[in-house]
């Protein structure tokens, strides 16, 4: 690693594009975190295969997590309980206990920030340090990884991956290389041996939906990505090809930002139509649809939205969006629906064929406490708790049991496929 | 068509009614204004079939009638000369208007096309008188009150229930209450009817602030206002409106009355850290000192300010922005708090306007 401190030149043929200085990215990323916590928190069970399987009340359970020693009768995260018990017979079954594992997270976050401010943590058993200021202090990112994987083993019991390098993506690729309790370093020298002949699946920031799409373009490895011509990407991909290209070519300019995982901006579905539809019943039916789904994830995520947004493209693949703000933040699907439904009719020339809709929600709040009481006992409270119970049969018995009644006509062709995917 | 007339006193009245112009909508025909000449009062009408607004100018000119595009408010606003000449080719409708150094040449539509503004009649359901100025005082003393959204259009409206002496207007967001009212003169006719608080709005807008009467009428489903040359309709709206006496309640554990400046002040104050959904601010109604307190994740603040309560301490939590609506509203010096305990009604009132209430509901905590 170079050593932190440096201030190199970036000179791209005659121009000179300024100074950039050169960060020392640290990601830490727990060893089985799940299980590491109930084997941290239980002597006993260290060294003995444990599982922890989802809650079996909802659909049956699967595995979420196997300790390292369950690994070894190839238990992997996410097969059912049943299957699990088959290979693992002597396995200890645990429930998750998510206070345990976010009080875990909560130290190894406070560990982290004893050698820097600029912690982000990515999720439960996941963050990256800027360790670039740190240098004087702690010594290299290398040494300052080095101790927080043995401070954390030791002081907690729990194992982690550690992977330094110039950037995030480099750093958070180095920390998958070698687990458990590995410790890796990848920069611009040892890029093509270390990343490059890694599968483009397991690439961040490519998912199940963007690998198909490079294999059949005859990209298989991170290298074959980043040779392909920048163009081609962006050609096909728009902004996120180039995106992906300069990761691959280990370029990632974006910041550790310790509030990362406070600003959720939206949440939004979008969905593109079997066949294009201009029926405003069926419209409709689609934004209700996806406001539902939009509205379930919102109730979830703790927050509440101040606005609406309706993304349509229309069958010329011209697209545009528009938003509501409302005037008292909601979690409710009916909200959501009518506010998109208004929208559609007042910002969307009517009966134009649609290609594609999406419903989003932002201006996120976080839910507050206290309960603004109403008069003429209204709707709303009857909604509110409507609602509740309508999430807690789908929290028990799954989203499938409950549907609204006009989701339900088998006959339309207009049926709802699968969502294009998140629009966070 | 052949007007010679005064470039601002054209221009004035294409903004009176200029906020009645649609700007998008499927009838194209709409999105301008109608010009009617009898020869010696011509007349500007624009409608958006949810509100219409219509005003009279005593001038000569020769008659006849045409559509003239929204733009023309802004065509005439803009024009060089204190005098504008219009004139309109009755076969094509192609409008010339001239003033100074500038000629426009303008698309015009066919008059008949377009809608005509409800005449006053004997057809109309409800009619009686209220002063101008009374009027847009009950106005503004409830139209902050209604709901923004248009998913429970009823409490989009304010509901106007007249009787023999008085009207009662009276708008509700489910939040917060007001209601209040102001003398008519009337026939003894009795009726009520929801208007949409948006059109209102316009109301506020046009007539001046001046005693003279404005006539009041209903006709089927439209409200009609007329105050000199200025003519105003809105679409009723025809949901149920719950009954509100229901809610009011009419037992209290104290009252206490306040200094309305120092009220709205020290709440001005709380609500900078009463951010969030509900801007919750807490107040503890006790003897002679009414604490005010609001904290959120910046700071926290209190404030005691005096007042004179009889009857029992209460500790109530309000949204600071229903509060505050309020309160920038009251003539009196002083507010008088009717309070029925923490988690029920506060009602608030303005000394000056005995008959204005304005009813908040808590944040149960």
């Amino acid at each position: 690693m170079a050593s932190a401190g440096f201030f190199v030149i970036l000179i791209t043929g005659e121009h000179i594009f300024g100074v950039v200085k050169l960060r020392s990215i640290i990601h830490v990323d727990m060893n089985a975190f799940f299980a590491s916590c109930h084997q941290a928190e239980n002597p006993a069970w260290r060294g003995k295969p444990l599982l922890v399987a989802g809650d079996p009340e909802k659909r049956h359970g699967i595995i979420l997590t196997a300790s390292y020693e369950a690994r070894r009768f190839g238990v992997k995260t996410g097969i059912p309980v049943w299957q699990a018990k088959k290979l693992c017979p002597g396995g200890l079954f645990v429930p998750p206990d998510h206070k345990l594992y976010l009080s875990y997270s909560e130290k190894i976050l406070a560990m982290f920030r004893n050698y820097t401010p600029l912690v982000e943590p990515f999720s439960i058993d996941e963050a990256w340090l800027d360790v670039t200021g740190s240098y004087r202090l702690f010594g290299t990112a290398k040494e300052i990884g080095r101790k927080l994987q043995q401070r954390i083993l030791h002081e907690l019991k729990i194992p982690c991956s550690v992977g330094i390098g110039p950037n995030k993506f480099l750093a958070k690729m180095a920390s998958g290389i070698q687990k458990p309790l590995g410790i890796t370093v990848i920069n611009k020298s040892n890029l093509q041996k270390l990343l490059w002949p890694l599968p483009i699946e397991e690439m961040v920031g490519i998912g199940p939906k963007t690998a198909p799409i490079l294999k059949e373009m005859g990209i298989n490895t991170i290298g074959q990505l980043a040779a392909m011509p920048e163009k081609l990407l962006s050609g096909r991909f728009g902004v996120m090809g180039t995106f992906l290209w300069q990761l691959a070519n280990g370029q990632d300019n974006s910041p550790a930002d310790p509030g990362a995982l406070q600003t959720v901006k939206s949440i939004g579905h979008s969905v593109t139509l079997p066949r294009d539809i201009s029926d405003p019943g069926e419209i409709s039916r689609v934004l209700l649809a996806l406001s539902e789904r939009v509205g379930r994830r919102l109730r979830r995520s703790g927050y509440t939205a101040r606005s609406v947004i309706l993304t349509v493209k229309d069958h010329n693949f011209v697209s545009g969006s528009r938003t509501k703000t409302l005037s008292e933040p909601t979690v409710l699907t009916e909200t959501i629906y009518q506010t998109a439904v208004s929208l559609y009719r007042q910002k969307f020339t009517p009966w134009r064929k649609v290609r594609l809709l999406g419903v989003a929600v932002g201006k996120l709040q976080l839910k507050e406490a206290g309960r603004q009481l109403s008069l003429f006992k209204n709707n709303k409270e009857k909604l509110d708790r409507l609602t509740a119970a309508a999430d807690e049969i789908r929290d028990r018995f799954g989203d499938k049991v409950l549907r609204r009644a006009t989701l339900c006509r088998s006959d339309s062709n207009g049926t709802m496929p699968e969502t294009d995917g998140d629009l966070i | 068509m052949l007007i010679n007339i005064q470039q601002k006193d054209l221009a004035e009245s294409l903004q009176l009614v200029s906020r009645a112009i649609p700007s998008k909508t499927p009838l194209s025909e709409l999105e301008g204004v109608l010009l009617t000449g009898d020869g010696e009062k011509l007349s500007l009408f624009a409608t958006n079939l949810e509100m219409g607004l219509k005003t009279e100018l005593d001038i000569e000119h020769k008659a006849g009638s045409v559509v003239l595009p929204g733009k023309i408010v802004e065509i005439i606003r803009r024009l060089p000369g204190e005098t504008v000449v219009l004139k309109v080719n009755t076969e094509n409708f192609l409008t010339e208007i001239t003033s100074g150094t500038a000629e426009f040449q303008v698309f015009g539509l066919n008059a008949a096309d377009y809608p005509s503004f409800p005449a006053f009649s004997s057809e109309c359901s409800i009619r009686f008188s209220v002063k101008s100025e009374d009027l847009r005082r009950v106005l503004k003393q409830t139209i902050f009150s209604v709901s923004q959204e248009d998913l429970s259009p009823a409490f989009t409206g304010i509901l106007f229930t007249l009787s023999e002496k008085d009207l009662q207007l009276a708008s509700s967001d489910t939040f917060r209450l007001a209601v209040t009212s102001c003398p008519v003169k009337n026939r003894g006719e009795k009726g009520s009817f929801l208007v949409p608080a948006r059109t209102l709005q316009e109301v506020i807008r046009v007539f001046p602030a001046s005693e003279e009467e404005i006539q009041v009428a209903v006709l089927q489903n439209q409200l009609l206002l007329n105050c000199n040359n200025i003519y105003f309709s809105s679409r009723l709206l025809t949901e149920k409106y719950p009954d509100v006496k229901r809610v009011i309640p009419q037992k209290f554990v104290g009252r206490a009355v306040v200094e309305t400046a120092a009220m709205l002040q020290a709440i001005e104050r709380a609500a900078i850290l009463s951010a969030g959904e509900n801007n919750i601010v807490s107040f503890t109604i006790a003897d002679n000192i009414m604490h005010v307190r609001a904290s959120s994740k910046y700071g926290i603040i209190q404030e005691k300010i005096p007042v004179a309560l009889e009857g029992e301490e209460v500790k109530v939590s309000l949204n600071s922005r229903f509060v505050l609506d309020m309160l920038r509203i009251v003539e009196g010096n002083n507010c008088v708090l009717e309070l029925t305990g923490s988690d029920s009604p506060v009602i608030i009132r303005d000394n000056l306007h005995q008959d204005y209430l304005y009813l908040v509901l808590p944040i149960k905590l």
